[in-house]
């Protein structure tokens, strides 16, 4: 068959992980990145040196963190897929950001510097760092871009509608080529805090003890028009086959529990197709996740699971992507992720695993992702043939 | 009066290097902000703030459009008159 929508290239900076081979063993490693990152709060972290000198000191002091890792991670993607921007209409190229919380760690200090010294000694850069589209303004600046480009913010699932938000305007020829993906910063007190009650809010009567765990870092994909993509010779990963969001919204805390809305979402990607592996949302908060499992024994009762976020814990803006990432990477190279459950860690969510070793090729990933108020989407990667 | 101009040049060229991570020795008096380094009007906030904590002075309600070079600011630094010799 052949895929209209293609991923050429794949960037990520994430906790202990900058290459994709980095990506693909940190996955399948006994020892995870995740740590207590506060008494109720457990996940993993960037270590900021690894990019420290990455982007030039002028440009640097400019950008929180997330903007930080979504041009470096930007630039990965680039360079993995071959891609010269100088050979494309830069006016066909646009920039899709997934993120939820913006730049706080930007903020925090500048608001420490508000009401410690006085309002002079906040960063003048403060108005254009912290709020969440300053990734894409700063990829299409950088990289000259302008197509059409949108950054979406809706919680875990918003990477996931920023990479089929790119392959829509792709499939309808308004563009060529998009680079997209999400980021985010959670390293910070602030949304830490705010992060804190979500297991609460969700039901789990010890937020220690919550499989609910944090990430951050970015995670960008090259999407092209297949046609282009191949006359250009480009390595394709993988095909974008199709998306489905429903939202039911419930209280903004919480994520919705009835299966039937993920299910209608499976349903609508799969059609009559049966997909190989899914990637559920796997939130790690135990009624959310019983309400998945109910949507995949109705929708995909047979389909093997495989959770990599756990590999991390949830990266938010980026977590969408991460999981297209992982998807592309199975799909191309024909193999199931390595899996080692986390020891030590917070105990698995209820999504049912699946060792899924054997030897069948792959040909359709489905990925399902949550978002806080009810939101509820699916997408189905396919093997680029 | 010419130490201190001399001292008001030295901590511009050195607060706009810093900023713009680049060598004091690039930046000459007359050099054109923008359109030899590419300064924006941020920038060059976060530039005068740097020069007002480091001189202890305030820049206030200077018209801000009119700083072409590192020579404009640092007249309207001396036309302020209150910049103290560092001891």
């Amino acid at each position: 068959m052949s895929c209209e929508v293609v991923i050429t290239g794949i960037g990520v900076v994430l906790p202990k992980t900058r290459s994709l081979g980095e990506l693909w063993h940190q996955a399948g490693a006994p020892e995870t990145p995740i740590e207590r990152l506060s008494p109720r709060l457990t996940g993993s972290r960037i270590d900021e040196d690894s990019i420290a000198n990455d982007l030039p000191p002028r440009l640097a002091r400019k950008l929180d963190e997330f903007t930080r890792y979504s041009l470096v991670a930007t630039q990965s993607a680039i360079e993995d897929a071959a891609l010269d921007l100088d050979a494309i209409d830069r006016e066909r190229c646009g920039a899709f950001v997934g993120n939820c919380f913006g730049g706080w760690r930007f903020t925090e200090r500048e608001l420490r510097h508000l009401h410690t010294i006085g309002p002079r000694a906040v960063s003048p850069f403060q108005a254009t760092s912290w709020f969440p589209a300053a990734p894409q303004g700063q990829i299409t600046i950088v990289n000259g871009l302008r197509g059409f480009s949108k950054t979406y913010m809706a919680d875990r699932m918003s990477s996931l509608v920023s990479v089929a938000s790119a392959a829509n305007l792709i499939r309808r020829g308004q563009l060529s080529v998009a680079i997209a993906g999400g980021a985010e910063s959670t390293n910070t007190d602030f949304v830490r805090a705010a992060l804190e009650k979500i297991a609460q809010a969700n039901g789990e009567p010890d937020p220690r003890e919550s499989g609910f765990q944090i990430s951050e870092g970015a995670v960008y994909l090259i999407l092209e028009n297949a046609d282009h993509a191949r006359a250009r010779g480009a390595r394709i990963y993988a095909g974008v086959q199709s998306f489905a969001m429903r939202n039911v919204p419930c209280r903004p805390d919480q994520y919705g529990t009835d299966p039937g809305v993920l299910a209608s979402t499976m349903r609508r990607v799969l059609g009559n197709l049966r997909a190989d592996i899914v990637i559920p949302d796997a939130s790690g908060l135990a009624r959310v996740d019983a309400c998945e499992q109910a949507a995949l024994d109705t929708v995909c009762p047979t389909v093997p699971t495989l959770r990599p976020k756990e590999t991390y814990g949830h990266a938010f803006g980026a977590e969408g992507a991460l999981d297209v990432a992982f998807a592309s990477l199975m799909l191309h190279r024909q193999e199931r992720l390595p899996s080692a459950p986390p020891e030590g860690g917070a105990a698995p969510s209820s999504a049912r695993t699946d060792s899924a070793r054997d030897a069948q090729p792959i040909e359709r990933i489905l990925i399902n992702a949550c978002a806080m108020g009810g939101g509820a989407g699916s997408l189905l990667l396919t093997k680029e043939t | 009066m010419a130490t201190s101009q001399q001292h008001v040049e030295t901590v511009v060229t050195e607060a706009i290097a810093a900023y713009l991570s680049t060598e004091a020795a690039l930046i000459r008096m007359d050099t054109l902000l923008d359109d030899e380094f590419g300064v924006d009007s941020t920038e060059l906030i976060g530039i005068i703030v740097e020069i007002e904590k480091t001189l202890g002075i305030s820049l206030k309600g200077i018209d801000y459009a009119k700083l072409k070079t590192p020579e404009d600011l640092v007249a309207v630094i001396m036309a302020i008159g209150c910049v103290e010799e560092p001891a």
